[in-house]
């Protein structure tokens, strides 16, 4: 008997009201979690950024809803596309497959890595705001 | 109320530990294109943590604390449905052995189990005062059943077996902590089975200071067992967290635990009103004892030059000074986080202390807590019990205030830590 194969196809049809549902969920964890920031945004404006925040966390090889998530709190925090801001290029070379830590493998560990790392600097009053303050 | 200046903590460090605590409930190893849908086996665990100074007797505190004293440590517990209590600070007091030896008297001084002695004490009260929980106690020792210390400190853990709970173990493991920490360098691992309705048990792993900095030339405890992968860390130091980040600092870095905010209270109660005033002008104050300890106006009107200042005594509870000396770290080091804390908060020993009448009179705010009052009648009977105070001191928030803050002296200058997190089941392989 061969083994039960999820098609490309069925993987989408599966995959939409998922991720349907995920969106939503993301929302709320940023309306609770962030509503300082949420409050700022508007309703289209957290839409656009929960939508950005997912794809940029697939870019990073984060899979699992608790790591996508902890990505969008940090992207809430500290704005999206790090590549592109000097201030946060380090958490986008953090986050990138050629991180510098070789013990550090897969997005899900460098994630976890570089939250310990934003922490720690936060608690040291290392890293300004998003206005540069 | 508060004890002690609020911190001055990055709102974003608060903000993005809350949000990692609350993604906790969500396995990492859920994928988002296949969502698992299982629940995950889990259970909530109510865990305080209580630095009880120098119990068994020290410079500070006597060998046998009064019996107000030792309830009033169950009563708490009981009152705030603990379901593990971290005592540390417990002491071996040296006594002096009187041996004869063919009528020849020979002396030396041994340290004697005090602080083990007085928790088990505290063990008999809460079975009285939490008896459904079916209380228990454990204790490092050694292969010979002696009990094993640093820097002449030890650790005891109080827990519940209702529920088939039970001890799995309790070793010492390296912590590689700093010894300027205060706290030495092992920690004590309890492991817990929790049992869960229609699941496998869980298990809790919990880590604590054995002791406190080891005496130059002391044997290091012998090590039984490893740091788990996953575990709470409940940490306790005589140093002021807020104003020195470097303790907390060196045992997260040392067990590699994820960080957790500093609370926004103080845990550790400031030095007596009196005591900083002689501290500051020495001269001015030989004996306070000659008046009312806890009538701190009679001190006002007649132990201090008319010429000086009178000192600012609190008259509101949340004026009392203090600073932060406790906290509770956990690492999740697995595909699945294990713990979540969903609270952290110093548990309010002068609401404690109170009745519900003072708790308005001294400024009480906020919501109604766990602990409120529970103290209220052991404070009446320290009262009774301590010659310095007395009945017919006017009772003003000051002198109430300073009553209560002599009553809370004895039980210990830390204020608990009590910590709510989830305990959850580890991922399946």
């Amino acid at each position: 008997m061969l083994p039960f194969v999820i098609r490309a196809e069925q993987m989408r049809t599966l995959r939409a009201p998922f991720l349907a549902g995920f969106v939503d969920d993301a929302r709320q964890h940023a309306q609770r979690r962030h509503p300082d920031v949420v409050a700022t945004m508007g309703d289209d404006g957290l839409d656009t950024h929960v939508r950005d925040a997912i794809a940029e966390a697939v870019n990073y090889d984060l899979v699992s809803k608790r790591d996508v998530l902890r990505y969008l709190s940090l992207t809430l925090t500290f704005g999206l596309r790090w590549r592109d801001s000097p201030d946060r290029r380090w958490m986008h070379e953090a986050m990138s497959a050629g991180a510098p830590t070789p013990s550090v493998r897969g997005g899900s560990a460098r994630l976890h890595a570089l939250y310990r790392e934003v922490l720690a600097r936060l608690s040291r009053n290392e890293i300004a705001d998003r206005a540069g303050a | 109320m508060k004890l002690g200046q609020e911190t001055d903590v990055d709102p974003r460090l608060a903000s993005l530990v809350a949000a990692d605590d609350a993604t906790a409930e969500e396995s990492a190893a859920d994928a988002i294109v296949l969502p698992c849908g299982a629940a995950v086996p889990q259970l909530e665990l109510k865990l305080l943590v209580w630095n009880v100074r120098e119990l068994g007797g020290g410079f500070h505190m006597p060998r046998v604390r009064p019996d107000h004293c030792i309830d009033g440590y169950a009563a708490l517990i009981a009152a705030l449905g603990a379901d593990v209590c971290v005592v540390t600070g417990l002491r071996a007091a040296p006594a002096r052995l009187v041996t004869s030896e063919g009528g020849v008297l020979k002396y030396a001084d041994e340290d004697v189990d005090t602080g083990v002695a007085e928790a088990k004490r505290l063990l008999a009260s809460l079975k009285k005062a939490a008896a459904a929980g079916d209380w228990a106690m454990g204790v490092p020792s050694d292969a010979k059943d002696a009990i094993v210390y640093e820097g002449g400190t030890t650790t005891a853990v109080l827990y519940q077996r209702a529920g088939g709970r039970k001890l799995l173990s309790l070793d010492v493991v390296n912590g590689r902590a700093d010894a300027t920490l205060g706290v030495g360098g092992h920690l004590v691992r309890l492991s817990l089975e929790l049992p869960l309705e229609g699941e496998s048990p869980l298990t809790l792993d919990l880590l604590a200071p054995l002791g406190a900095s080891a005496v130059t030339g002391e044997k290091a405890p012998a090590v039984t067992a490893t740091l788990p992968a996953s575990f709470v860390l409940a940490f306790s130091a005589d140093d002021d967290l807020a104003s020195n980040r470097g303790p907390l600092d060196a045992v997260q870095s040392a067990v590699s635990a994820d960080s957790r905010p500093l609370l926004g209270h103080g845990s550790v109660l400031g030095d007596s009103f009196w005591q900083t005033t002689t501290r500051e002008r020495g001269s001015l104050l030989t004996d306070y004892t000659a008046v009312s300890a806890a009538d701190v106006d009679q001190q006002d009107d007649e132990m201090h030059w008319e010429a000086l200042p009178d000192p600012k005594h609190p008259k509101a509870a949340s004026d009392v000074a203090g600073s932060l000396g406790d906290a509770v770290l956990v690492r999740n080091a697995e595909p699945r986080a294990r713990y979540a804390v969903r609270e952290l908060r110093v548990v309010d020993m002068m609401r404690a202390a109170l009745t519900a009448d003072e708790i308005a009179d001294a400024g009480g705010e906020g919501a109604a807590a766990d602990e409120d009052n529970s103290l209220a009648g052991l404070r009446a009977a320290h009262r009774a019990a301590t010659p310095y105070l007395s009945d017919t001191a006017p009772t003003t928030p000051q002198n109430i205030v300073a009553e209560c803050a002599d009553f809370l002296h004895l039980l210990s200058d830390h204020w608990p830590v009590l910590a709510t997190f989830v305990v959850r089941a580890p991922a399946e392989h």
